[in-house]
């Protein structure tokens, strides 16, 4: 079963609403996110979105961006990243994808990093600052060939015929709706007319809709049933994370303390579980 | 003319995120539109002679030609014009688009502040809202240009972000943008970023090189035998070689140096320590490490201190019709002192490195050169950074007294 295969497995198997959970590579360092994408994986996410550590985060609010800042300088380097992925991979059958900005993708070579998330068993990528009308890397072809899924990114202000254009050449099973114009992070307040847009969007594209930018709660979750068949959540659980990694550095060693108040793993799989719907 | 490349060699494009979509297509219709436009340029024309004082002067600098070898060497005074450096010549264009294109706001990124002090200046003359994103570090090091927009009215937003620097500023810029695109114009300093960027920033800097070309062959019936510019992002130093492209003339960008040759002490693109990028939103040459991550700069001149470098320039080097040369934090602030002393100018320390350079060549030159230097910006700015260094106890004792005397309560 190749990445494109699995992604649509994922969606095709109920009609429940899935949520895709978002974390840094490498945040707070490799060990402990190595153990929150882990807690992910058995709190209820259906997807993993795991993006890899970049200097210059330009679709990113402050949140991630300092996730991102935060796993470089402990040291997270690209290709570690990805073995952290790989053993994700060994442990389950979620469909991973990686989110990278252009850059990082590019040190590397696009040939080889691409074959590398492909042997590392990952299902595609998402890719912000990568614009259709750029194609000379020719990174839709060779994710293609790996059987990766490249997903498609559609903002607020894309006309829907444009939506088309851009979904009739992927191979991706699902498109990336973003909720709103600006960055990740802040609280989106989803109005009618934004949900009525992904059911549009669904209906011109015939892909799964996956919504992400400020969904931060199980309601919000909610609200997006029958509009999108994904909600996709970044920021919050890098809050989520961060609270507590910043509470253990400070409190520790604190007997009989819980454990989400100072572990992020622990936080991070109990903000999962609700956003699940499991508590 | 060159206007509209989307690419220059393998460097340039347009990397954005799909939400940005809209905002340039309808800036390039406009820009478009505008260069077409005779009546764009007219009253740009205009601004540039009553509120730019334009054209700024060819200055011959005797005394240091004589010193150097004896070579005829012009000083090009772009820190007379207003706002004291070149970055009003992009602004001010801008500005006029932005309220061509119906816009109400504009915002901009600035690393030493002339940019951001630049577009202020312009918004308050054209009636627009104005923000600039600034790096938390640059403010500190450049905080006379902090008041300085603020006096024109315009929100100053500090950068928290990374290394609290350009770069940074730059993101936070295209950020903001993504969240109000409908009535903000993003005000881009330099010939870099996403297109068209980098050849509208060009076009409207060529002015600097049409008056150098116009002037000099006025006074001397001939072309020069080199122009020395110095490069952060670039748009001083393309601006002045814009009209010299296709001329016999050797053209030389000076780069920060810094205080040495690793990584994160210097910002010297073209030396062989960048490679093949595509970051905030362009493709370029960067210095950035083996993943793809933009690395930490240091130069004593903020406008210098950039990671990447605009794509013409970039594909420039690369074809060999400019040669880069990198001039250390010292050899800048000596060449400050010494312009200021034989001539009575006092260039910015981003020039600096401009001067410097030709400073160390001009004696192996032929005698008789004719030879001029961009003097991007006045030095004014940087008093908070030469003074501790040149005289730091005089410097010590005057902000004591001057603290004392704010918290006295005498002013």
């Amino acid at each position: 079963m190749n990445g494109v295969e699995r992604i649509q497995a994922a969606f095709a198997r109920d009609a429940k609403i899935k949520l895709m959970t978002h974390a840094v590579v490498g945040y707070p360092d490799m060990t402990s996110s190595s153990r929150i994408l882990r807690a992910m994986a058995d709190s209820g996410a259906d997807f993993i979105e795991a993006q890899l550590p970049f200097s210059d985060p330009i679709a990113d609010g402050p949140s991630i961006v300092e996730a991102n800042h935060v796993a470089l300088r402990s040291g997270s380097r690209t290709l570690a990243c990805i073995e952290t992925l790989a053993r994700l991979r060994a442990e389950t059958d979620l469909p991973i994808l990686v989110m990278s900005y252009v850059n990082p993708l590019l040190a590397h070579g696009i040939e080889a990093i691409v074959r590398r998330i492909a042997e590392a068993g990952l299902d595609g990528l998402i890719v912000p600052d990568w614009p259709d009308d750029e194609p000379e890397l020719g990174l839709g072809e060779k994710c293609g060939a790996a059987g990766l899924a490249l997903v498609p990114l559609i903002a607020p202000s894309t006309s829907l015929d444009r939506a088309h254009a851009l979904t009739a050449a992927s191979k991706s099973p699902f498109v990336y709706a973003v909720t709103r114009l600006g960055v990740t992070g802040r609280r989106t307040q989803l109005e009618e007319s934004a949900l009525e847009r992904l059911s549009k969007l669904r209906a011109r594209t015939g892909k799964y809709v996956a919504a992400g930018f400020g969904i931060r709660e199980r309601s919000q979750v909610e609200a997006l049933a029958g509009h999108a068949d994904c909600a996709i959540v970044g920021s919050a659980l890098v809050d989520a994370a961060r609270a507590a990694h910043h509470a253990g550095l400070r409190d520790l060693p604190k007997a009989g303390g819980a454990a989400e108040e100072t572990d992020p793993a622990a936080a991070v799989a109990r903000l999962v579980r609700s956003l699940a719907g499991r508590e | 003319m060159r206007h509209d490349e989307r690419y220059y060699g393998r460097f340039g494009g347009r990397y954005i995120p799909e939400v940005l979509r809209p905002a340039f297509e309808e800036l390039e219709e406009a820009w478009k539109a505008a260069r077409e436009d005779s009546d764009f340029w007219k009253e740009l024309e205009g601004l540039h002679r009553d509120f730019i004082g334009r054209p700024t002067p060819l200055y011959p600098a005797p005394r240091l030609g004589k010193e150097l070898g004896g070579h005829r060497l012009y000083l090009k005074l772009e820190g007379l014009a207003n706002t004291g450096a070149h970055k009003i010549n992009n602004a001010l264009g801008q500005a006029l688009l932005a309220r061509r294109m119906g816009k109400k706001r504009v915002i901009a990124e600035t690393g030493a502040g002339q940019h951001g002090l630049a577009t202020a200046a312009a918004a308050a003359k054209l009636g627009l809202e104005c923000e600039v994103f600034m790096g938390e570090i640059d403010m500190a090091r450049q905080h006379p240009n902090v008041f300085g927009m603020r006096m024109f009215g315009a929100k100053v937003s500090p950068v928290l972000e990374g290394t609290r620097t350009l770069t940074d500023a730059v993101n936070a810029a295209m950020k903001s943008w993504t969240e109000r695109v409908s009535d903000t114009h993003y005000i881009l300093g330099s010939a870099l970023g996403p297109h068209p960027y980098p050849a509208m920033v060009r076009e409207l800097q060529s002015v600097i090189g049409k008056e150098i070309r116009k002037e000099i062959l006025a006074r001397e019936g001939r072309m020069p035998d080199a122009i020395y510019a110095c490069v952060g992002g670039g748009s001083n130093s393309i601006g002045a070689f814009s009209a010299f492209l296709d001329e016999q003339v050797e053209l030389i960008g000076a780069e920060a140096g810094g205080r040495g040759h690793k990584p994160g002490e210097h910002a010297a693109r073209m030396g062989g320590a960048a490679n093949v990028g595509i970051a905030q939103s362009y493709k370029s040459l960067f210095l950035q490490d083996a993943d793809g991550s933009l690395l930490p700069t240091h130069s004593v001149s903020a406008g210098l201190d950039y990671a990447g470098i605009g794509p013409e320039l970039a594909h420039l080097g690369e074809t060999g019709r400019v040669r880069f040369e990198s001039v250390s934090d010292e050899e800048a602030l000596a060449a400050v002192k010494r312009t200021a002393r034989a001539e009575g100018i006092l260039p910015a320390l981003e020039s600096a490195h401009a001067l410097a350079l030709a400073y160390r060549e001009l004696p192996a030159m032929p005698p008789d050169s004719l030879v001029v230097v961009n003097v991007s910006g006045r030095g004014d700015k940087d008093l908070f950074i030469t003074a501790p260094r040149f005289d730091r106890e005089d410097w010590l004792s005057f902000l004591k007294s001057e603290v004392a005397r704010i918290e006295r309560g005498e002013v």
